[in-house]
């Protein structure tokens, strides 16, 4: 228990000594953070060792703390670490020291180095937090302050406004998914009583018979939570935005952490999505996810851009894989897209480093001289593309594979969802390579390669790329399958393999060939004659003209505009739908001429009592100025317009402020004393 | 601790000090200040004494204390404490104190000031400890006139017209109130002791109507200094206003003592009436949260923002009060608390940001975390501690009222989450323009030292740990709260 403790702990005890100590050691500092995370790492890579021990069955960890009792309610707050946790806990770790050991390097020279790692220490520790959690509500605490993190990484250059404008948009559109999330969760603890992961979805899957409707509900909320956080459509335009963050934090937040939140979350509850019947929604938000999000990017001309429309596909794909039923297939393509897309992130950011833009149009031939980038980012793409053996190949053959399943049992969807995924496979390779023939091929300008700091972070990355399809190879009982459901063993289907390769390398072949057209690669321009012959007409054109014409669309701005316009119009209605001026009417008329009427009697009623009171305190010309008509005039307010009788009132009688109050109060008092006696007779 | 009437301390010790005040010259500025630093600090000491002996777990009232005053009337000075006041108790001794060490730093008219603070003091505290309807009445009453004279003397420019509508609003509030109150004597056990009160409603002898009538009264005091919205109005402008600690005290004690009241008085002797007309407050709750946030976005005075987030968030006690569950009512209490916590740690920020700035307005307010890089950093953390960021104690109480919404009202309170997200919306906005992005041309200016002044640090730091610690470590605050909240529950038969 305390080993799993300390996974989230180390880099959270990071980051409060970054903060204490950060200024003292300046860029030293960042070691303390490196340091934390290999200590996270091993640990996780314990606990992976253990579950495999205990053959997946049995939870390696569940301790449980009370944290607070409501309303007879328990929540506990624990940890909770079982085949799923161990696995994605080891990835991400793996992924954050080398990110964070790039960073070292990327980051040098900036003036607030240590503020940036004390918020990515703590920001790896939050997302640690959301696998390691054993309550919904402990998992949204971490999930949240994530957001906060995310929020001051991607605004991290906080001079320039488009990084704000991207900060402040990942934040709400995040917090407008949380709010599904929160409903979900304070919903299901006042039905269920509990909020423990493992005891709720037993409980659910007890009583899903009776509760369909509720359960249906309680899904749909969950995966907007989802949906936002891992950039799903159509909350989706965060994602680009958001890369106007350091590359570290790209890197590192649309890899293997935060938009992996969102996927992890529906993991985690997997029996109650499936209990509720809720899985095809989400193959279907997913699978249409994967096929927008690789159209966006195969005519995006910023690098970094482009690896974001590809992340938001991939995780479409994982989601794809979830609603039909692929656990396992999913969780395999979260840890091995982790990887690859990490590796590409870096690499991404060591040309931006070298060549100073982001515009692969203004890059050309940097292979020449930088060639380990060059190598590792072709790593990567192949990776991602699905080409064998590296790691995305088998992972994205398992996607597949999980989507045959589903044609088997709904073929006119599952074969839809199948075809749409194949289609995406050839895209995606398409728009890869596309960018790496235009970046790294061909004769060009002369670069810097990165410093040695970047450079090994990478190719670690690039190693593990390279072997990790290993962790799930079909017929193994050593694997992530016999990890995460024992006794199911994955059968390879091998003419789904060969498709898969096939259209893997379909999309290369078709990156190769258009990619001496510049005007192809740029998205621009008619296609030369004897391409179009070849399969213009049939397959290119369209899908650049649909490339182009969804990107020309400015779908994100058409979502966001749909959103944010009609809110600010009611905000600014509501705003001037003061009460203040309702009041205004009525009381101009009515009151404020009846306390006139009364202010004359009280004169008369109340001066003797007056007397009696007695001259106390301070001098009416004070009074007087409190309650002045110059003072109220501005406000065509009628309440105000009684006081001015009253302090007309008050200017007669010639007494001190507080004695008047006392009266005040003694008169009302008074009158309240006769209606309630008038009441009760 | 027993038979020792601590409570009477507690109310004496301000009620003392004011004494004292009034009698040192006006001239011993400095004295004066810190004679009320000292008798604050001493009245959180026994507020905190109070807490660590109070028997955890009860639902009942503690160290009652009674002595008769008009017994022809059945009128007596009646006090005690529950799991419910304590909390709120606390949060008004504390505020006060971190007020006095605030006013350290004041220069205009000190001796009034301190001796209005006192004041403020004793009524505020009295109301939450009060156990007799015209006490209760009378505590009530007397905070309104300190916080007339605070807005009305060192207010902003307008203040003449913000006091008198602060003073008229909660005046006429108060007096219907009182109204309902009478009735609650003459159709009741002809005593004013609540307990009896509250024990002849819980027994059922108000008639259905005699239980609307009474309610409607008393509603309309408490909606007014909640305020539940349509009775906000006095509220964005009394703020405005207001100097610093009163905008503190303002928000942080002075709201809770409707919410208070509906509890203890609305809820515990009326309760048909509370269920019938329960829908409809949890309604006017949600409008609260939606419509306070809504406007608050649209601000561009950033006190008028956060007056405009006050009603949002109190918004979430009304829902809570509604609710009437043990969630709800554990919601709105730790919403309360929270409030107090969070939104006078955020109106002693604006003050410190204004008197550097010499403006509020949010357009021309840029750039602090590099001018005073502290100010920038605490004031970052109380907009994420008000924009309800689990972790951080303002989402506890948000997150358990709409758990105890969502079992009575499930659609009513969905719609909340609106709130929620425009409170994001407004609170990055202002934290983006005001607290990170580079000064503009046009912006104001402020070249002074970089760092805080320790009075400043200490009035708000242990804000801050305190909205830290209830955020992660909640359980003693429910624990405190939830016997009465399930006592009140059981009320309605929720």
């Amino acid at each position: 228990m305390i080993i799993a403790a300390l996974v989230p702990g180390l880099p959270a005890a990071a980051a409060i000594l970054l903060v204490i100590f950060g200024r003292r050691l300046s860029e030293k500092c960042a070691w303390i953070s490196v340091a934390a995370l290999a200590g996270s790492l091993a640990a996780a890579v314990y606990m992976l060792v253990a579950a495999f021990r205990g053959g997946g069955e049995e939870p390696f960890v569940h301790a449980t703390f009370e944290w607070m009792r409501i309303g007879g309610v328990n929540i506990d707050f624990g940890l909770y670490v079982d085949g799923l946790s161990a696995a994605v806990l080891v990835m991400v770790a793996a992924v954050a020291c080398m990110v964070f050991v790039y960073a070292i390097g990327y980051m040098h020279g900036d003036e607030r180095f240590p503020v940036f790692f004390a918020v990515f220490s703590l920001f790896t520790a939050c997302m640690f937090g959301v696998v390691t959690s054993s309550n919904l509500l402990q998992l949204m605490v971490f999930w949240e302050v994530m957001g906060v993190c995310s929020f001051l990484l991607i605004g991290y250059y906080y001079e320039r406004p488009d990084a704000r404008k991207a900060a402040f948009k990942a934040f709400i559109t995040t917090r407008i998914g949380d709010m599904g999330f929160l409903l979900a969760v304070a919903a299901m603890l006042g039905k269920f009583g509990t909020l423990d992961i493992p005891t709720l979805m037993k409980h659910i899957e007890e009583v899903a018979p009776e509760m369909q409707a509720f359960l249906w509900l309680m899904c749909a909320l969950l995966f907007i939570g989802a949906v936002a956080k891992s950039a799903q459509f159509p909350a989706y335009i965060w994602l680009p935005d958001a890369m106007a963050g350091p590359t570290p934090v790209s890197g590192l937040l649309h890899s293997a952490t935060m938009v992996a939140a969102g996927v992890f979350l529906v993991l985690r509850t997997f029996p109650m999505f499936e209990a509720a019947h809720f899985l095809p929604m989400i193959a279907g938000a997913g699978i249409f996810t994967a096929v927008y999000g690789a159209s966006l990017a195969l005519t995006e001309t910023d690098i970094k851009r482009t690896l974001a429309y590809s992340t938001m596909s991939q995780l479409g794909y994982m989601m794809a894989a979830l609603g039909c039923g692929g656990y396992v297939a999913a969780v395999f393509h979260l840890i091995t897209h982790g990887f690859f897309k990490s590796l590409l992130f870096l690499s991404a950011g060591s040309v931006i480093h070298g060549a100073h833009t982001q515009d692969i149009r203004e890059m050309q031939g940097v292979g020449k001289t930088m060639p380990i980038t060059a190598a590792c980012f072709l790593v990567g793409s192949l990776a991602l593309a699905g080409i064998p053996p590296l790691a995305g190949f088998f992972s994205k053959d398992a996607v597949l594979a999980s989507m045959l399943g589903y044609a088997g049992k709904a073929p006119v969807q599952g074969s839809i969802i199948l075809i749409v995924g194949l289609m995406t496979a050839v895209l995606t390779a398409f728009y890869m390579f596309r960018v790496y023939f235009g970046v790294f091929t061909g004769p060009g300008k002369k670069y810097h390669e990165s410093p040695k700091m970047m450079l090994v972070p990478m190719i670690v990355l690039a190693s593990i790329t390279a072997v990790a399809g290993a962790i799930n190879l079909p017929g193994v009982t050593l694997s992530l399958a016999g990890l995460l459901e024992p006794g199911v063993l994955e059968q390879a289907v091998p003419w789904l393999m060969a498709l898969s390769a096939g259209a893997a390398g379909a999309g290369l072949y078709i990156a190769w060939e258009s990619t001496h057209l510049r005007a192809a690669l740029h998205g621009t321009g008619p296609l030369p004659r004897n391409l179009q012959v070849l399969y213009g007409g049939i397959f290119l054109r369209p899908v650049f003209r649909v490339s182009r014409f969804l990107r020309e669309m400015h779908m994100d701005q058409i979502i966001t505009g749909i959103v944010v316009s009609p809110v600010v119009w009611l905000c600014e209605l509501a705003a001037k739908l003061n009460p203040d001026v309702l009041y205004t009417a009525v009381f101009v008329n009515g009151v404020g001429r009846i306390a006139g009427a009364l202010a004359v009697v009280d004169v008369r009623v109340v001066d003797g009592a007056v007397n009696g009171i007695g001259r106390a305190g301070l001098g009416i010309a004070r009074a007087v100025g409190f309650v002045d008509a110059r003072g109220v005039d501005g406000a065509v307010n009628g309440v105000a317009d009684g006081t001015i009788a009253f302090g007309g009132v008050l200017k007669r009688l010639q007494t001190g402020v507080t004695a008047n109050y006392a009266l005040f109060m003694i008169v009302l008092g008074v009158a309240a004393f006769y209606v309630a006696w008038w009441l009760v007779r | 601790m027993k038979g020792t009437p601590v409570l009477t301390m507690l109310l004496l010790v301000p009620l003392a000090a004011s004494v004292v005040v009034l009698l040192l010259p006006a001239s011993q500025a400095k004295i004066i200040k810190w004679f009320t630093v000292a008798a604050t600090a001493l009245a959180l000491g026994v507020s905190v004494a109070i807490a660590t002996a109070f028997p955890v777990g009860s639902a009942g009232m503690q160290l009652l204390e009674s002595v008769p005053w008009v017994p022809a009337v059945g009128m007596a000075y009646k006090v005690g404490v529950d799991g419910l006041s304590l909390p709120l108790v606390l949060l008004t001794t504390l505020l006060c104190f971190l007020s006095a060490l605030y006013t350290l730093r004041l220069e205009k008219q000190v001796k009034v000031f301190c001796f209005l603070l006192l004041l403020l003091q004793i009524g505020m505290i009295g109301v939450f400890l009060a156990l007799d309807a015209v006490l209760f009445y009378v505590f009530w009453e007397l905070v309104l006139v300190p916080m007339f004279f605070m807005i009305g003397i060192w207010g902003g420019e307008n203040r003449r017209y913000a006091s008198v509508k602060f003073f008229i609003y909660t005046l006429i509030g108060s007096v219907v109130m009182l109204l309902g109150l009478l009735l609650l004597y003459f159709w009741g056990p002809r005593t004013f002791d609540m307990q009896a009160i509250i024990a002849w409603g819980q027994a059922g002898k108000f008639t259905l109507e005699q239980q609307y009538w009474i309610f409607g009264a008393l509603f309309l005091g408490f909606a007014v200094k909640v305020p539940i919205f349509p009775f906000h109005t006095w509220l964005p402008d009394a703020h405005v206003e207001a100097p610093t600690v009163g905008s503190v005290l303002l928000a942080g004690v002075l709201l809770k003592m409707g919410g208070y009241g509906l509890l203890r008085v609305s809820l515990g002797a009326l309760p048909q009436a509370f269920i019938d007309f329960s829908p409809y407050l949890a309604a006017l709750g949600v409008i609260g949260i939606v419509y306070g946030a809504a406007v608050a976005l649209t601000q561009k005075d950033l006190k008028k923002m956060v007056a405009y987030s006050s009603v949002s968030h109190m918004g979430f006690v009304v829902l809570g009060i509604a609710a009437a569950n043990a969630a709800g009512v554990d919601g709105a209490a730790m919403q309360m608390f929270t409030h107090g916590i969070i939104t006078g740690m955020l109106f002693f920020l604006v003050g410190m940001i204004y008197e550097r700035y010499h403006t509020k307005e949010i357009a021309k307010l840029r750039g602090v975390i590099t001018a005073v890089p502290a100010l920038g950093v605490i004031f970052t953390f109380a907009c994420f501690a008000s924009l309800g960021l689990p972790g951080l104690a303002g989402f506890v109480g948000e997150f358990t009222s709409l758990m105890g919404g969502l079992q009575t009202f499930p659609v009513t309170t969905a719609f909340a989450v609106i709130g929620i997200v425009l409170t994001a919306a407004y609170f990055l906005r202002t934290m983006q323009s005001v607290v990170f992005a580079p000064p503009e041309e046009d912006s104001a200016r402020y070249d002074g030292p970089k760092t805080m002044a320790w009075t400043e640090l200490a009035a708000v730091l242990p804000l801050a740990v305190i909205a830290l610690t209830i955020g992660v470590f909640p359980a003693p605050f429910f624990n405190l709260v939830d016997p009465v909240a399930q006592a009140l529950a059981k009320i309605v038969g929720r």
